[in-house]
């Protein structure tokens, strides 16, 4: 039995877990905490907007998979 | 004293302890019923129940005065990061987690490695920061009755811990559960209302944005070391990931695809409660309060209500208020004593059903008197304080958590290794160096993660067994 390595995640949680983090780290750049829109630096709006759009992609990825079974 | 408000928080107090009664037998009738409602709950239901959960005191009051002290971006870093964590928890945690059939974390991290010194270290470090979490919680409670109602810091704080000690200690999950619910429609009804209201008291966003940069120019700014604002956002990614009194949420559902689809919906919930909280109401209450140094910032939301609400809606945000602390303190208090009583207690001495939920009930009462006891004198800042137990925390349990439930190789020295290393280098960082706030996980995580390897590769492998037993609960 192979004790290595990591137990497997299913592609679209993995695209979703990539894209979370890569997305959050590259709000935190200078570029784009430095830049406002409406009061608010587009760091905090990338993050607001991401807390969105995760789970409405994860919601509708799980439901075509449950439908799918 | 107001009598308006107070009415409406008397009534308020006694639907919470007419749901506690109600749901006293169901919870008495077993272990299952008393920790995790049957694994029965709804999906409606459970994303009230998180976003009540997880927006505490500091939710509706702690944040926005930060907000107003602070800046924006510092508390909706914490914010977006705690709706954020229970979307990671979600895709990483929850189905496996839900398909062990562990009803705690405690339990879960008891499956996967089992060692006894890891079977105690987990819920003791569970109690101290659950502990702290609460204090934080009770100075709320006391901050609100002095403000709202008009009552004494510390008759307030007596009153409320009473309420949800009581309901607790009768109904377990199932009274925590319907509170939850109750409580977060509440809060998500009266913080729209009040974000409405604002924005017609200001006439409209920009003037708003405007109003409150006057009063403090770095309003939406990121002025202070990103470390703070990186470090705030991803310790609450990750407290979504390990926290007991979340995941219990999980256990709670009554499938691996309702417990998924109760956090995801339950991230929408919060991200939207924090956006209006932390940008509407943060900058509302900067706005009222103008230049002038506030002596309590985390009452600086209560200024706003002060201006732009009548004596009704003034009651009603009060009532959202302690919905937010109570049902954080419920949800914190049942994790606790789940970790007292089942982690510890029950293994130490092993009891019959009905028993268990008897010492669950006890062991309710003597976490929530020590609780009591600490909370004559809190400190200032509700968020940086719960905020900082809960870095303890999750620099000891989160590499475990994870790394049990995907690292095959994983074994209980590299989990016992991980938490001592997790734990003590938080504990020497936050104390025996300056840092900037929340920085200190960049550190501690890095120590845990090293020690997880360093004890795994040290020692045998898993069994057969165990690794057959973690593939199943990734299987759908």
């Amino acid at each position: 039995m192979n004790k290595n390595g990591f137990f497997a995640i299913k592609p679209s949680s993995a695209l979703g877990l990539i894209g979370f983090i890569a997305v959050s780290l590259l709000a935190h750049l200078p570029a784009i905490r430095n830049t406002m829109a409406a009061g608010l630096n587009c760091c905090s709006w990338i993050l607001l907007i991401l807390a969105l759009a995760l789970p409405v992609y994860c919601i509708i990825v799980e439901t075509a998979e449950l439908k799918k079974e | 004293m107001k009598t308006m408000e107070l009415s409406i928080i008397v009534a308020y107090a006694v639907a919470m302890i007419a749901i506690g009664l109600f749901c006293r037998k169901k919870a008495a009738s077993s272990v299952s019923g008393f920790w995790a409602a049957d694994s029965s709950v709804p999906i409606v239901v459970n994303m009230f129940c998180l976003l009540a959960t997880v927006m505490s005191g500091g939710g509706m009051m702690g944040n926005i005065g930060l907000a107003a002290a602070s800046g924006i971006s510092y508390i909706m870093a914490a914010n977006l990061g705690s709706g954020a964590g229970l979307g990671v928890g979600a895709l990483v945690v929850a189905k496996p987690l839900k398909k062990s059939g562990a009803k705690t974390v405690s339990q879960f991290i008891q499956m996967r490695f089992d060692n006894k010194t890891v079977g105690f270290l987990v819920p003791a470090v569970i109690l101290v920061a659950y502990t702290l979490y609460l204090v934080a919680q009770m100075k709320a409670a006391g901050t609100v009755g002095e403000y709202v109602i008009g009552v004494n810091f510390n008759v307030a704080l007596v009153i409320t811990w009473f309420i949800f000690t009581l309901y607790v200690m009768f109904g377990g999950m199932w009274a925590v559960t319907w509170t939850d619910f109750f409580q977060g429609v509440l809060m998500m009804l009266v913080t729209v209302v009040a974000a409405i209201v604002t924005l017609s008291h200001f006439g409209g966003y920009g003037s708003l944005v405007s109003a409150a940069t006057a009063a403090y120019p770095n309003m939406g700014v990121m002025h202070l070391p990103l470390s703070s604002y990186a470090g705030f956002f991803y310790l609450w990614v990750f407290i979504g990931l390990c926290s007991p009194h979340i995941l219990m949420r999980v256990t709670s559902a009554k499938s691996p695809f309702a417990a998924s689809v109760s956090l995801h919906s339950g991230m929408i919930l919060i991200t939207v409660f924090s956006a209006l909280t932390s940008i509407v109401l943060g900058m509302g209450s900067r706005a009222v309060i103008g230049t002038e140094a506030i002596t309590n910032n985390d009452a600086a939301f209560l200024y706003l209500i002060d201006e732009i609400f009548g004596p009704f809606w003034r009651g009603l945000t009060g009532a959202a208020i302690y919905s937010a602390i109570m049902s954080t303190a419920a949800g914190l208090l049942l994790a606790a004593a789940a970790a007292l009583s089942n982690d510890i207690i029950a293994r130490i001495h092993p009891m019959e059903e009905r028993r268990q939920t008897r010492m669950g009930s006890i062991c309710i009462v003597i976490i929530s008197v020590v609780v009591l006891c600490f909370s004559f004198n809190p400190p200032e800042f509700i968020t940086i304080l719960y905020s900082q137990a809960m870095a303890f925390m999750v620099s000891a349990l989160m590499v475990p958590m994870l790394a049990g439930l995907w690292w095959k190789r994983a074994t209980s020295m590299g989990a016992l290794l991980s938490i001592i290393g997790g734990g003590v280098s938080y504990a020497i960082l936050y104390f025996g160096f300056t840092m900037p706030t929340f920085s200190q996980i960049f550190v501690s995580l890095p120590i845990s993660l090293a020690c997880m390897a360093a004890g795994s590769y040290m020692t045998p492998a898993p069994s057969d067994e165990i690794i057959k037993m973690v593939e199943g609960w990734h299987k759908d």
